[in-house]
């Protein structure tokens, strides 16, 4: 597929919840959007249709698809619905559990004529909260302290080697700073009921928090990496305000770890840079882009488009560093229209078109 | 010739909890009607200035109203000075609060704003209704006498609203106490009984003691920090017009957001009133009553005119967005306490979404 066709694709992205913590679909799109060399359709895929993001006038048409804890099967016979409906070229999966079944499903993907630019599963697996301990310092991170906790015995155990407070953690997302002996059973059955088990009790490191965004081709070739600083945080611990930085240490040790998983499209690296001994500390890997995206876009290192391009078969340059210095604050838009906007999406046919 | 006015907005604030005031800077930045100046009065370059800078003609840092109302007020007779025709609009509850209480004072200053009455700010969350209003059985509690409420209390679920809007529900008295004590300190709470229905949101707005303006809206999606993220107008003529009585028998003056319950029956129950324009003001504009221009218009002067009819049915939906700027700009608010896009095109202003997502239904 040559340029043209990337200009004029449709590109279906998914992650459409819009709200104090959002999921990066909107800022996938205002992303997709902010690039002249696209010219296609963008169709956004959510499984609730409350998410406010479903709403925004960056999707020309948005349609219901299960969660994605209905499982492989449920999820790729809606998005073959889609697929056949849109002619959706390229998918974007912006959840890490939709970037698991995407990645498993890449042959059935292939036999609808989705393109996606994902890892394999089983890349996906190995970067794994559970697992990320062991790989991490493979390649030059530290880790902070981490248990698995399985059980009500294993949280006890956790207790008495974790000084408070600490990080007890859902297996796929989720986070609370435990600061008493109650809390942490109280979050024990909040998480274990929420996101299943195990859960994860891990050391809390104080410093600053860094967060880099990266994307690699095919052949595992670093297109583009930006390197944010969270300068506020949100009650969740969710970024509200960053800053892009000169981080050339923290991209090579990304481009050792994402090596090491043989990594293929988009990813988000968090890091806890520790005040007192300086050790870089992996926290996550987020098989991804993250929410605060359009900061790259806005820095000239368009990862998204770049990413579409590379799905389609281009060939892309090596994206130059971003500037230092470009900072985002989170605020909000209104989107407003009819309120058979909310019904169809919400009804039997679960589509809407906004942009018609 | 557009007439010109300087508007000054205080917690203009995005993040997870966006405040009235942003938004209305949004909608004074959108509209058509008057030459608007926009300064944003910032409390902290970092804490809230940084997030005005994509909306204001001009962030000012100034000294916080709460803690040193003398020197916010001397600020704002600086501002005066230099920015002719200055309305000021409180972006949020507690804003509203301290700026009733200090009202002549910045009337002195020069500074034009629709405030509550000061003497009536110890009856929120619950103000006297006066009769036709119906009211679920509440009580108000206050400071050290708050947890009494868990000896009074009838009947579980009860809300809790605080005077600035929060609101929590208890289901049981270890809920309540729970609630109360992690209450501000010295903040008033309104313990109601619940009242089998659906919310409603009043946006509402008076220059006297009759509202000029009032637009109906039913939350729908609201986050687990209790702010709305999507809501809908309802607009259906006895409704409208028992919230229009419920508001005139309130006899509130200045912006602000009275919540009912709309039973099975079709009644509405008050269930308490916070001052200054809810988070959601947007949505009136959309509806065809801007309740922000309007406050401009009646502070500088304007007569209010008959109660207009709002659009129906007319939905919103509120996306987190990033905006950027340039660590600059937080350099100089820091270092100079002020920032200015005075030097620059205005185009940068306009939100990122497509002119078609803010076009109001009703034209």
């Amino acid at each position: 597929m040559g340029s043209r066709s990337s200009r004029n694709v449709t590109i279906a992205v998914t992650g459409l919840a819009a709200d104090g913590n959002p999921a990066p679909g909107v800022a996938v799109a205002r992303s997709l959007r902010a690039t002249r060399d696209f010219r296609g359709r963008l169709v956004g895929l959510t499984f609730d249709h409350r998410f406010t993001g479903a709403y925004s006038s960056y999707f020309d048409a948005v349609h219901l698809t299960p969660p994605p804890a209905s499982g492989e099967g449920a999820y790729l016979t809606a998005l073959q619905r889609v697929a056949r409906a849109e002619k959706v070229d390229v998918l974007i999966p912006t959840l890490d559990p939709e970037a698991l079944l995407c990645a498993a499903g890449h042959r059935s993907l292939s036999r609808m004529r989705i393109r996606t630019l994902l890892p394999s599963d089983g890349s996906i697996r190995r970067r794994a909260k559970i697992t990320l301990p062991t790989l991490a310092p493979k390649a030059g991170f530290a880790v902070p302290r981490t248990l698995v906790v399985t059980s009500r015995a294993t949280l006890d155990i956790a207790l008495r080697q974790l000084a408070f407070p600490f990080y007890l953690k859902g297996s796929f997302a989720d986070a609370k700073l435990i600061v008493t002996l109650d809390q942490a059973y109280i979050e024990f059955d909040r998480l274990s009921a929420r996101w299943g088990l195990p859960l994860l009790a891990q050391e809390r490191i104080v410093g600053d928090e860094l967060n880099v965004a990266v994307l690699y081709d095919r052949d595992g070739r670093r297109v583009g990496a930006v390197p944010m600083r969270k300068l506020g945080v949100t009650s969740q611990g969710k970024g509200w305000a960053g800053v892009t930085l000169d981080a050339p240490e923290l991209i090579a040790l990304a481009d050792r770890l994402m090596r090491a998983l043989e990594w293929v499209g988009a990813a988000e690296l968090e890091v806890i840079v520790d005040r007192t001994s300086g050790a870089v500390n992996l926290v996550e890997v987020n098989p991804r882009f993250p929410a605060w995206i359009y900061l790259a876009t806005a820095a000239d290192t368009n990862l998204p488009w770049a990413a579409v391009r590379l799905a389609v078969g281009e060939r892309v340059a090596a994206l130059p560093p971003p500037p230092a210095g470009v900072l985002f604050t989170r605020t909000v838009e209104d989107h407003f229209g009819s309120f058979d906007r909310v019904t169809a999406l919400a009804g039997p046919s679960g589509t809407k078109e906004s942009r018609a | 010739m557009k007439p010109h006015v300087t508007v000054a907005l205080t917690s203009v604030h995005g993040g997870d909890a966006p405040s009235a005031g942003l938004v209305a800077a949004q909608m004074l930045r959108r509209q058509q009607a008057l030459d608007v100046r926009l300064v944003v009065l910032a409390t902290d370059a970092f804490a809230d200035g940084i997030q005005g800078v994509h909306v204001a003609d001009r962030v000012v840092v100034v000294p916080p109203l709460a803690r040193d109302p003398e020197a916010f007020v001397a600020r704002i007779r600086d501002l005066t000075r230099q920015e002719r025709r200055l309305v000021l609009v409180p972006g949020s509850p507690g804003d509203t609060i301290a700026l009733a209480s200090w009202e002549p004072a910045l009337r002195g200053a020069g500074a034009r704003a629709i405030l509550p009455r000061a003497v009536r700010l110890r009856e929120l969350p619950f103000p006297s209704t006066g009769r036709g209003v119906w009211a679920p059985r509440h009580l108000v509690v206050a400071g050290s006498n708050r947890l009494q409420a868990l000896r009074r209390v009838w009947r579980y679920p009860v809300g809790v609203r605080w005077a600035d809007g929060e609101q929590a529900w208890a289901y049981n008295p270890t809920d309540l106490h729970a609630i109360l004590a992690a209450g501000p300190a010295g903040a008033v709470a309104g313990v109601y009984e619940a009242v089998p229905g659906i919310e409603i949101s009043v946006a509402t707005l008076a220059r006297d003691a009759a509202p000029a303006s009032l637009v109906i809206a039913r939350p729908l999606h609201v986050s687990e920090n209790g702010v709305v993220w999507s809501a809908v107008t309802m607009a259906n003529p006895r409704l409208v017009a028992d919230a229009r009585r419920a508001m005139a028998a309130l006899r509130w003056r200045g912006p602000a957001e009275a919540r009912f319950t709309l039973d099975d029956g079709g009644r509405l129950w008050f269930t308490g009133l916070t001052p200054g324009f809810p988070s959601w003001v947007s949505l009136t504009a959309a509806a065809g009553q801007d309740l922000v221009l309007q406050y401009v218009h009646l502070a500088l002067g304007a007569r209010p005119g008959r109660l207009s009819t709002f659009a129906d049915e007319v939905f919103q939906a509120r996306v987190s967005v990033d905006h950027p700027t340039t660590i600059d700009v937080l350099r100089q608010l820091v270092t100079e306490g002020e920032t200015s896009h005075a030097a620059r095109s205005r185009d940068h202003l306009r939100t990122a979404a497509p002119d078609h997502a803010h076009a109001p239904l009703h034209q």
